[in-house]
């Protein structure tokens, strides 16, 4: 090819690169529907986007569930721990001069469902409850349950009664004398006003 | 695995719980990232059947695929499944195709658009090419076409005949002989000198018409 005929294509490739309207993707949609092959990877991205989605409601649920579980962790709490408990005992060393004894004394715990039912049996059925009476027995077991539970001999109050002789105001009021001493009804009385006999006054 | 086919499976996987409209702003940043993937690199990818890489050699080459399949056909909807016959023929033959250099992948692929062409050309004329008299030597005129404004010469080019346009394209434009023309149409090489030659005087007289000098070498 001559040299002049050998910048005319040179020149057309130049046209040919500027921008030109047409339909560009509906002829990729077309090329590719029959070209390129569906991805063997493709169930993988939906298994991964399934996972990823189970993953996200989980832990949008899980704290939800936590706020349930504290406001209801009293009760399984107490239904689910019936063993006993001991807690020990020491007695005071001001009656005694003997060193204190330690025993551990085996304390049950209380039922609130008995309580419960001894307070319903007590009180009066005509009067509304102003609080269940099995939240107010759980919350007496779970108060006494806390509390260390001592045995101590109780002192004995001894005093001797003194008379009060002071000048000052005496506490029991002075009796008025009787001026006028009460004769027996068996002694007949005298004539006398017509007026109705009740006592003689000596 | 690759960054890109890593990125391709993390987008793939949150388009699930994207709406259609938020796509476009993925599209934005996998473009800027397709604008540093080199060519070696993307004929890779189509080897491997890589979606995102078929796409990204798609808006690579397509613009200029579809001038030269408009330069033969000189229709825009023929152009289009000219264009869109020969990326299916690119994408499946990719796969066995030695890559080189970028210079040999892109006339790989400008063939395969001519030849689909050619076929759409062949199916709607069947070439009924007017083998007239021999020209001697006609490549002895010396006019040069190249001193003409070069958008003028393109949309004279368009304006001449299939055959004549068709053997102009394949002779100046991209550069195959008369043999090899003679093969690709199924006609005689002296039919393809021959169109060749009335090519240019038409040409040449549409110049003179239009009052522009036809300048000589």
């Amino acid at each position: 090819m001559e040299r002049h005929d050998q910048m005319l294509p040179e020149k057309i490739y130049q046209i040919e690169r500027q921008p030109v309207a047409w339909n560009k993707d509906r002829v990729w949609m077309e090329v590719h529907a029959r070209a390129v092959p569906r991805s063997r990877h493709r169930y993988y991205y939906r298994a991964a986007a399934a996972v990823l989605f189970v993953l996200i409601s989980l832990a949008a649920w899980q704290p939800a569930r936590q706020v349930a579980t504290y406001t209801s962790c009293v009760e399984p709490v107490m239904e689910n721990d019936p063993a006993p408990q001991s807690v020990p005992v020491s007695t005071p060393s001001v009656l005694s001069k003997k060193a204190t004894i330690i025993n551990t004394i085996p304390i049950s715990k209380p039922d609130p469902d008995k309580m419960a039912s001894n307070a319903i049996a007590m009180n009066d059925q005509l009067l509304p409850d102003s609080l269940p009476v099995r939240d107010v027995m759980i919350a007496l077991a779970s108060a006494t349950d806390s509390s260390v539970a001592t045995v101590e001999r109780i002192a004995p109050i001894v005093g001797v009664v003194l008379p009060v002789e002071s000048p000052t105001a005496d506490a029991r009021p002075r009796r008025k004398k009787i001026l006028h001493t009460l004769e027996p009804f068996d002694k007949p009385a005298e004539p006398g006003n017509n007026s109705i006999i009740v006592a003689r006054i000596k | 695995m690759s960054a890109c086919q890593w990125s391709q499976g993390v987008w793939r996987v949150t388009k699930i719980f994207f709406l259609p409209g938020s796509e476009s702003a993925l599209l934005i940043i996998l473009q800027v990232y397709a604008m540093n993937v080199n060519e070696t690199e993307l004929v890779r990818l189509c080897q491997q059947d890589d979606p995102t890489g078929q796409k990204l050699l798609y808006d690579r080459y397509a613009d200029r695929l579809y001038r030269l399949a408009y330069r033969y056909v000189k229709n825009t909807a023929e152009a289009e499944d000219v264009l869109m016959q020969a990326f299916v023929k690119i994408l499946l033959n990719i796969r066995t195709l030695s890559y080189q250099e970028p210079a040999r992948f892109h006339a790989w692929m400008c063939r395969i658009v001519v030849n689909e062409a050619l076929m759409l050309l062949r199916r709607r004329h069947n070439f009924h090419l007017s083998e007239s008299l021999d020209v001697d030597n006609p490549e002895h005129e010396r006019e040069s076409l190249t001193a003409v404004d070069t958008d003028y010469l393109y949309q004279l080019i368009l304006e001449l005949p299939d055959g004549y346009r068709t053997v102009f394209n394949l002779y100046v434009v991209e550069g195959y002989g008369h043999q090899e023309i003679a093969m690709m149409l199924g006609i005689a090489e002296s039919t393809s000198r021959s169109q060749l030659h009335k090519a240019k005087e038409l040409l040449k007289r549409k110049i003179k018409q239009e009052g522009l000098h036809y300048g000589t070498a």
